[in-house]
């Protein structure tokens, strides 16, 4: 399935990629030094011998269900239109500002950002530039109007947003409710592309006359489908689209980007391919025997295929890591199991997995031990307060069983090696997990095992990703909805008991920390587990998100992942890394990064790949 | 038994492979039939007359059956050593079959003249009219009416003896010398058995053809046969003109199976014991295990010779042999008590049905 | 005649029209997976769940009523105007004619293969029983039943593909059609469909066959002097024909449909397999009503086809009313 997402990407294929959808236990190594150089891949190349190549080939699993930019949030989508369309800017190894369709952006304090426009950009079918207006007036018609007519599902990315103004021609102004040191970062504005205004404001009329549909006319237009109001603002131009067999782009002769700054020289003939074909592979085996064989030129993989493709002449592997942690959550609402509710015995489980086997041995060493809700790479990440469970001398079943001894209520007590609770029979916990890929069975035995080691008998339940939401984590609300805290953990439950749920994987937005309230607050909107946290966390993260400094943020933030660290809500207990495979011709033209792909345009080949 | 005699068969041995073993099906027949002649091949299931029936043209499936010694010749000709090229020519055109059950060997799928236009034509060249024409004259001759109207019906239209004489029509399709009809009337009704037995007798009248007969039914032998042969255990206990068979049985085997027939001594009794293993068939006279009379010389070395014992009347047992004569008294009727005895005894317990 | 055909098609119309129904009554019934992933999303990144979960649905056509949406599809289904897939937002009827032609070209040839191989072999199997021909058939069935498809074509697709470099490894739409090298690429596809179809048309086909060699008529045909030829044609294998269609309309559906999707996604075929698939994972309900639709109708027609065959190869078949 799919994986990662940053930079280009749109933000909303980042999102959506994080789900149970997004699955893919993909990992990797990233090495703490940065990565390894890239040059090894592309030995004394230089770029004069850079031309344009026929066919850049990249296989996917899946076909998109969207074509509109305004609906197309998940991440199958996401990777077609942004062949056609670069959105406002994306950011770069360091998360920094790196410019696409917006030039340059102006601080005008922390309240309000200035986006300046390039001034080349054209849309398709005599739709004219890209202006300042085009931007008003998809916040004004598309963000704000009461009823979201046009499906964005993203709205909520603009909710610190009060105004976007002209100012000039090419300059609009973003002003904010909150200060906000971090908002270009954010997804509100990187990633984001929208349609010619032009083009919208006739259905946008229909919609406000009361046609309901007008909203749907438009994602579905051919206009809209077939991508004619691109023009010049994607690497690529709309070909056609076989259903759940290919998607084929033009090189845009046209394309603004190129020759411009920054990275002038890489941009300068960009793409450097006549054409990119996204083919529809639903089977990994066969992208792989594709990709041995140099049928295609780039796909994604899985991570326990890695070790064995790095060897292979023919393909250059990327590994990247991702922000996607995947834990096991202790189910602490009604109807898990009552001591999760103590934080020393959650503490106890956690000290009994060791997370390196579960790296090394079954996601062959291409993901990462984590252990807090938070990246090590994140700035926000403070290693001093963090502590560790699971991990070297954390990893002590010894010293989790004398917890449980002393922890647990005095009717449970050890017979033996064997865990008794209060009518004297074994203490027995249901484990759940997805099915889908076999990483998340492996991993949920070797977790099962390691907690039958506490003399606990462990019921193990492997149920698709979908039976898991629906069934295990929403909690049926008094309006009769299902939602992930419906409230009070202790009168909301899901419809079947369980109590540890392995292989969710969560992105921990390490740009805009303070967004995983909604996993680890009380009434956080998203925690399904039932986790009230002892310390103050909502105070902390209240303080962190409107610190007005960013060193003070740090330390909020560190103090945040410190407390969930000690806390162990759940055991954090891996980060995904996403692994990519190249044609050995193929030559990278950007450091192994978090936002790996941002300048995936100006990669080109030494020689044709498929000649 | 003259070398003017249509068919000769001489020391036929024919198996079967199974998985527990291999069945000695026939196991040295020796019989003749002359031409003109009807002889009946008489003996209870398993006996063997169907095999050594359809030995003679090599109908036996193979595998699993084999014939795998003996001679048998038609007509002057040995047809063991034919091909099956050439045996194919005798089939059917000079000896005809006829099968026990008329419900199956008539295909459903195909008209009663197609089938019987078949016949004609896997020997004759004709064309496909004239060989209905004469499908239509065959179906008149067994006594199908309104043959004219009734040729291209299909089996499952046609009553069950209907279906034989459709059956025997094809058989005669090419006027063969020797028509071999393996229990014809078995599957049929009482009364329509006597009719196709009469057709049988006034075919043969008129077309001067052999007949042989293949049947348990003494019933039927009396009423077709010139001579019969009285087969047991894949071997031939007597061979008699029918009159003499009736009349003098010689073989005690033939005679217990003339006690069972009714009406001759007012009440049936049946033989005690059941056939020997096919497959590992007891030394010297394979009856002697059931046989009231026999005496220990009946159960060892190989099986006894045929003696004659009239006019063309041979029995194979030792009562008739010149060093037995005398120590085996064949006119003594048998105890309850022996008759007993030998149904209990362990050697003659295997149910003897015949492989098919 | 024509009072049973009418019958019969008033019945495949009904017969239809439940299908549909269920299929119908099965998609409202179960949660769309789709629904709970983007509302996990929303709540992820502290967006409102429920309008997340209100837009996919009304991407979905949800938003009417259940009987409402029930009436809309009947009408639509059965006027032949089938609307648009809400997957792929085009035309549904455009979306099957580009996908029929990839299943076509891989499930006929497997079809005619399977049906002259398989009967070819069982037939001969059936009339040289107990010899070594007849075992090797016989292993060769339980091998082409046994091995799970999936397995088989990935294997072929290593072997072949990959390591002896003979034929590509996964379809590519953009082959001339009517070239030999479009054949290269669709030789292992077609093989893989065709195994699992032989081996099964083989094994009907010599249990029957083998039940009419030892038919007593075909003894009779022997006993008439016919070649062996002349008796395995006109005697096992054309009385055989009447059994063996029924389980070749009931069997190639089943196995030849079931397997082509296995077969797509392996070699990444775009065809009607794989998309009803997708329409069904992704309740994509005006192209999963439309996909049911046509297999269930073909299935029906296809039985039909069969009943009137009978008339034609088993003359006790009539359905005039005539005894049988």
């Amino acid at each position: 399935m799919s994986h990662n997402r940053f930079a280009g990407v749109s933000r909303r294929a980042l999102v959506k990629a994080a789900g149970v959808a997004g699955l893919a236990g993909l990992a990797g190594c990233f090495d703490a030094d940065g990565g390894r150089s890239l040059e090894n891949g592309s030995d004394g190349v230089t770029l004069d011998q850079r031309e344009i190549h026929p066919e850049w080939v990249h296989a996917v699993s899946a076909e998109a269900s969207e074509l509109s930019p305004y609906r197309a949030t998940d991440y199958a989508s996401g990777l077609r239109t942004t062949l056609l369309l670069d959105g406002a800017y994306t950011l770069d190894e360091d998360d920094e500002f790196y410019s696409f369709w917006v030039e340059s952006y102006e601080n005008r304090g922390e309240e309000s950002y200035a986006f300046t426009l390039r001034d080349n950009l054209e849309w398709g079918n005599d739709y004219g530039q890209q202006t300042a207006d085009d931007w008003v007036w998809f916040y004004n018609h598309v963000v704000t109007p009461e009823e979201n007519w046009v499906g964005h599902p993203t709205r909520d990315d603009w909710s610190n947003v009060v105004s976007v103004e002209r100012e000039s021609e090419l300059t609009f102004v973003v002003d904010l409710e909150k200060p906000d040191p971090l908002f270009v970062r954010r997804p509100t504005m990187w990633g984001t592309q929208i349609l010619p205004s032009e083009l919208t404001k006739p259905y946008y009329e229909r919609w406000v006359d009361g046609d309901g549909d007008a909203g749907h006319e438009l994602n579905t237009a051919d206009e809209v489908l077939e991508f004619q109001y691109a023009g010049n603002l994607g690497p690529y131009t709309f070909d056609r689209r076989e259903i759940e067999d290919r998607f084929v782009v033009q090189r845009n002769d046209d394309y603004y980007r190129r020759g411009t700054e920054p990275d002038a020289d890489d941009w300068e003939d960009a793409p450097y391919f006549e054409r990119y074909v996204m083919r529809i592979l639903p089977e990994q085996s066969t992208r792989l025997a594709e990709l041995r064989t140099g049928g295609i030129t780039y796909t994604e993989l899985p991570a326990d295929e890695a070790h064995a493709l790095e060897n292979e002449s023919a393909v250059e592997t990327v590994t990247t890591p991702t922000p996607f942690l995947r834990l096991a959550a202790y189910n602490q609402r009604e109807n898990g199991w009552e001591p999760f509710r103590n934080q020393s015995v959650r503490q106890a489980f956690s000290m009994a997995v060791e997370k390196t086997s579960i790296v090394e041995n079954i996601f062959d060493g291409n993901a990462d031990v984590a252990h807090t809700f938070q990246p090590t790479y994140s700035e926000f990440y403070d290693d001093s307060h963090v502590r560790e469970f699971g991990e070297g001398e954390s990893y002590d079943p010894e010293a989790a069983r004398s917890i449980l001894e002393r922890e647990l209520p005095s009717a449970y007590g050890y017979d033996g090696d064997v865990l008794l609770d209060a009518e004297g029979s074994q203490v027995a916990l249901t484990l759940v997990y997805q099915t889908g890929e076999r990483v998340y069975r492996d991993s949920g035995r070797y977790i099962a095992a390691a907690i039958e080691d506490l003399g606990v008998a462990v019921e193990q339940r492997a149920v698709p990703g979908d039976v898991l939401l629906e069934r295990y984590a929403y909690q049926e609300s008094d309006s009769g909805i299902p939602t992930l805290n419906a409230g009070s953990r202790d009168r909301y439950t899901s419809d079947v008991e369980w109590d540890i749920m392995w292989s969710l994987s969560l992105n921990t937005f390490p740009r805009s920390p303070e967004n995983i309230g909604a996993f680890f607050t009380e009434a956080g909107t998203a925690n399904f587990m039932g986790y009230v946290p002892a310390g103050d966390l909502e105070g902390l993260l209240e303080e962190a998100a409107t610190a007005p400094d960013i060193e003070r943020r740090r330390e909020r933030f560190g103090e945040v992942f410190g407390l969930l660290s000690e806390e162990q809500p759940a055991n954090f207990m891996i980060f995904d890394n996403t692994i990519h495979g190249y044609h050995r011709n193929v030559v990278l033209t950007e450091p192994v990064s978090p936002s790996w792909g941002y300048k995936r345009h100006t990669y080109w080949a030494s020689e044709d790949p498929h000649g | 038994m003259t070398d003017d005699s249509l068919l000769s068969i001489r020391d036929l041995r024919a198996q079967f492979h199974t998985d527990e073993g291999v069945v000695r099906a026939v196991d040295g027949v020796s019989f003749d039939v002359g031409r003109g002649e009807t002889v009946c091949l008489v003996g209870e299931s398993g006996s063997g007359k169907t095999v050594t029936a359809e030995s003679i043209t090599r109908l036996l499936a193979t595998p699993p059956g084999r014939i795998v010694g003996g001679e048998i010749r038609f007509d002057g000709t040995d047809v063991t050593s034919m091909a099956e090229d050439e045996l194919r020519t005798i089939r059917g055109s000079r000896i005809a079959h006829v099968f026990q059950n008329p419900q199956g060997s008539l295909n459903p799928v195909y008209s009663v003249g197609a089938q019987i236009g078949e016949a004609i034509r896997a020997h004759r060249r004709v064309s496909r009219r004239h060989a209905r024409a004469r499908a239509i004259d065959l179906l008149e001759s067994v006594g199908i009416p309104d043959p004219a109207a009734r040729v291209d019906d299909y089996p499952h239209e046609f009553s069950t003896g209907q279906k034989q004489r459709v059956a025997i029509a094809m058989a005669l399709a090419c006027d063969p010398d020797l028509l071999i009809a393996d229990e014809p009337t078995t599957a049929l009704d009482v009364t329509v058995q006597a009719d196709i037995l009469d057709l049988l007798a006034s075919l043969q009248a008129e077309r001067g053809m052999s007949i042989l007969l293949v049947t348990h039914d003494l019933g039927v032998v009396a009423r077709l046969a010139d001579r019969v042969v009285v087969l047991y255990a894949g071997t031939v206990l007597e061979r008699a003109d029918v009159v003499d068979l009736f009349e003098r049985p010689a073989h005690p085997y033939t005679r217990a199976l003339l006690e069972c027939l009714p009406g001759v001594d007012g009440e049936v009794e049946p033989i005690g014991g059941t056939l020997p293993s096919p497959i590992d068939p007891p030394d010297g006279c394979r009856f002697a295990p059931r046989c009231p009379h026999a005496i220990e010389e009946c159960h060892a070395g190989g099986r006894p010779p045929p003696s004659t014992v009239g006019d063309d009347h041979v029995a194979s047992c030792l009562g008739y042999h010149r060093e037995y004569r005398g120590a085996i008294d064949l006119e003594r009727h048998p105890t309850a008590e022996e008759t007993q005895r030998v149904s209990d005894r362990p050697d003659a317990g295997i149910d003897g049905g015949g492989p098919r | 005649m024509a009072w049973f055909v009418g019958r019969r098609l008033v019945w495949a119309l009904f017969a239809t029209f439940l299908v549909v129904t269920l299929t119908f009554a099965l998609l409202a019934a179960s949660p769309n997976p789709e629904t709970s992933q983007a509302a996990w999303q929303a709540a992820q990144d502290g967006s409102d769940p429920e309008e997340a979960r209100a837009l996919v649905d009304q991407q979905h056509g949800a938003g009417d009523s259940l009987t409402t949406q029930y009436v809309s599809y009947m009408v639509s289904m059965f006027s032949l105007d089938w609307g648009q897939s809400t997957t792929y937002n085009e035309d549904v009827t455009s979306v099957i004619a580009n996908a029929w032609v990839y299943s076509a070209i891989t499930v006929i040839p497997a079809t005619i293969i399977a049906v002259v191989v398989g009967f070819g072999i069982g037939l001969y199997s059936a009339t040289h029983q107990y010899t070594t021909a007849d075992y090797a058939a016989t292993l060769v069935a339980f091998f082409g039943v046994s091995i799970p498809n999936f397995w088989f074509a990935i294997v072929l697709m290593l072997v072949f593909g990959e390591l002896l470099g003979l034929t590509p490894i996964s379809y590519d739409s953009e082959v001339p059609f009517w070239s030999l090298e479009h054949l290269s690429y669709l030789v292992l596809p077609i093989t893989v469909l065709a195994t699992a179809a032989v081996a099964s048309e083989m094994r009907y086909a010599r249990a029957e066959a083998l039940e009419y060699v030892s038919a007593t008529w075909t003894k009779t045909a022997r006993a008439k002097g016919l070649s062996e030829t002349a008796v395995t044609i006109r005697h096992v294998f054309r009385p055989a024909t009447v059994p063996l269609v029924t389980i070749l309309v009931a069997d190639l559906v089943g196995i030849i449909f079931a397997t082509a999707y296995v077969v797509e996604v392996i070699f990444g075929i775009p065809g009607l397999g794989y998309v009803s698939y997708q329409a069904l994972v992704r309740m994509d309900t005006p192209l999963v009503l439309a996909t049911t639709l046509i297999p269930v109708f073909v299935t029906i027609v296809a039985n039909l086809c069969q009943d009137l065959a009978y008339t034609v190869l088993d003359p006790r078949i009539d359905y005039e009313g005539r005894s049988p």
